[in-house]
């Protein structure tokens, strides 16, 4: 490793824990650090402040950092295996299938008869299912048609199909579970709760594992996939081990926090030219830290200025994008 | 060396070799000859593996690969393909290490003795001054023979390579030539590329397979000079329209 990326990792992780900090002080009331800090070591700080901290602020710090780090490794996995720097949960409708899933089931369960108390795990399910089949048919489609810029296409046409699905249902549906859906599309790192961060936290930290598992994979697939397959790999195994990670990763993060745009797109091109590196042993933790910092930033702006997520994001991730394709670059 | 054995293969619908039998040497440059459209790729890339629709068997080394695992494949043939390959941020040298992938471990650390065998295939190549450019940054023969390279580092007994010469000048097309005739004899490789360029294959190749739609036939160069054959296909003196 070239001593460049050490400072780099160094610096990511400091700045990844001082603005983990920050995001517990901030918000609509601010908290001192040494608040903060007495309220996680349980020392000697008022019981309403200890609340807010462990019980709100904590939790949305954690999802902001998971959240980060989950969908920037989601779009560096699919940038590299559809060797498109534009590819992303969000671009290839990962994240509208998720969409599909939950709309399902939030709208559809009162036809069944299901009531909304088994919603949590019904949700992330919905959404796992959902994103899941949209990455098989992206993957088996994408495996017949060569060119990247149809693969973009088919995948904005399947977030097209999808909201027009979803408008249906919207139509069809009661306005409480109408509100439901509405609310979970806006994206929010605020709304998930204790018990739901139980089911987030292992299921983003073994998308992670792994994605850290398809590194050697990722690294062979920038020569493409028939070099790739020359070199070794077990071209069926690593497509499906990159699905189940990206279908963890993207898919419970949507699941709970609603559609996250940009992320995935942006971060791993940040990284790429921070680091000034190819390589996947370093961009795959490299982007987990730069998501992490990244979504935590947002968070700490979006409570800042009482602004929703999504909006902060897709001002950020935007001249990314715009940058790719004037550069345009292949990866 | 590589064995066809009633090897039959078409592209879409059309019919390109029908029960080709042949065999390719170790330590010995073999150049594969055919019109456009013979089905020159279509076989390499069904020796290499990358295309399983072909009837017949291909064995290398005695195996056949439809038996082999991925990684048993990947330590007997190494190929290079026509396809342009520029990795912005990676240095020739880590290229060439990819070539590693089968020895290494889950996540590709390279061994001391996987580095020794990087430089030296960098070395033989004659680019050991490029290691740590980038491919964006360097001309198509200099990334060809990076790739080249890349496929040496696989320390295969096998190299296949498709149209390595197509985006080179002349002097650097004889040059590559001579570098692969040199990887046969010197190492004992059995080294088969696809050619448009029929006097440097009679010039610097030990053996001719020459596709003549359907049939393969495989000679060693002299005798396939007296043959007649390539005459007879590449003569320009052909059916002239009126």
């Amino acid at each position: 490793m070239r001593p460049r990326s050490y400072i780099l990792f160094i610096t990511l992780a400091a700045v990844m824990v001082v603005l983990f900090a920050v995001d517990l002080s901030v918000g609509s009331t601010s908290i001192p650090l040494r608040h903060v800090w007495n309220a996680i070591t349980r020392g000697d700080c008022p019981a309403t402040t200890a609340r807010i901290v462990i019980n709100i602020r904590l939790i949305k710090a954690v999802v902001a950092l998971l959240a980060g780090a989950a969908l920037s490794v989601s779009g560096l996995q699919m940038q590299t295996l559809f060797r498109n720097p534009l590819a992303g949960p969000y671009v290839l409708g990962i994240s509208s299938g998720a969409s599909l899933g939950v709309a399902l089931f939030i709208l559809g369960a009162p036809f069944l008869g299901l009531g909304m108390s088994m919603s949590n795990l019904g949700i992330a399910g919905a959404a796992w299912a959902g994103a899941a089949l949209m990455l098989i048919v992206i993957g088996t489609v994408g495996h017949r048609i060569k060119d990247i810029m149809v693969i973009l296409i088919l995948g904005m046409m399947m977030s097209s199909g999808v909201s027009a699905v979803v408008q249906i249902l919207q139509y069809l549906s009661k306005d409480e579970s109408l509100k439901a859906f509405v609310i979970w599309t806006m994206g929010s790192l605020g709304d998930v709760t204790q018990r739901q961060l139980w089911l987030l936290i292992p299921a983003v930290i073994l998308g992670l594992l792994l994605a850290v598992l398809t590194i050697k994979p990722l690294n062979l697939l920038l020569f493409g996939e028939e070099y790739a397959i020359t070199m070794g790999i077990d071209i069926k195994r690593s497509r499906m081990l990159i699905f189940a990670s990206t279908t963890l990763l993207a898919g419970t993060v949507t699941a709970f926090c609603g559609p996250i745009g940009f992320i995935g797109l942006a971060i791993p091109h940040v990284t790429r030219l921070i680091f000034g590196n190819s390589d996947h042993r370093i961009l795959v933790p490299g982007t987990m830290l730069a998501g992490a910092v990244i979504l935590l930033t947002c968070d700490i702006v979006s409570k800042l200025f009482t602004l929703p997520i999504n909006a902060i994001t897709a001002l950020l991730g935007i001249p990314v994008v715009i940058w790719v394709v004037l550069r345009n670059n292949s990866l | 060396m590589i064995e066809l054995n009633d090897f039959s293969i078409g592209f879409e619908r059309r019919e390109l070799l029908v029960n080709a039998n042949a065999r390719i040497n170790d330590g010995e440059l073999t150049a594969l000859l055919g019109r456009n459209g013979a089905g020159k790729s279509t076989m390499l890339r069904a020796i290499a593996g990358l295309n399983r629709s072909y009837t017949g068997t291909v064995r290398l080394n005695g195996l056949d690969i439809r038996e082999m695992s991925p990684s048993q494949l990947s330590r007997n043939i190494a190929f290079v393909s026509t396809q342009r390959t520029r990795i912005p941020n990676m240095r020739c040298r880590d290229v060439v290490a990819m070539g590693r992938a089968p020895y290494t471990n889950w996540i590709g650390n390279l061994s001391a003795d996987d580095n020794a065998i990087v430089e030296q295939s960098l070395l033989s190549v004659g680019m050991a001054g490029y290691a740590d450019r980038t491919l964006d940054k360097m001309s198509d023969g200099e990334c060809q023979r990076i790739m080249i390279a890349r496929a040496l580092a696989q320390s295969t007994p096998i190299l296949v390579l498709d149209e390595p010469t197509s985006f080179l000048d002349l002097p650097n097309r004889y040059e590559l030539c001579r570098l692969l005739a040199q990887l046969a004899h010197g190492q004992g490789k059995c080294v088969l590329f696809s050619t448009h360029e029929l006097d440097i294959a009679l010039a610097l190749c030990d053996s001719i397979s020459l596709i003549d739609t359907p049939h393969l036939q495989c000679l060693p160069t002299p005798i396939m000079k007296e043959s007649g054959i390539i005459d007879r296909l590449f003569s320009i003196n052909g059916p002239i329209y009126q």
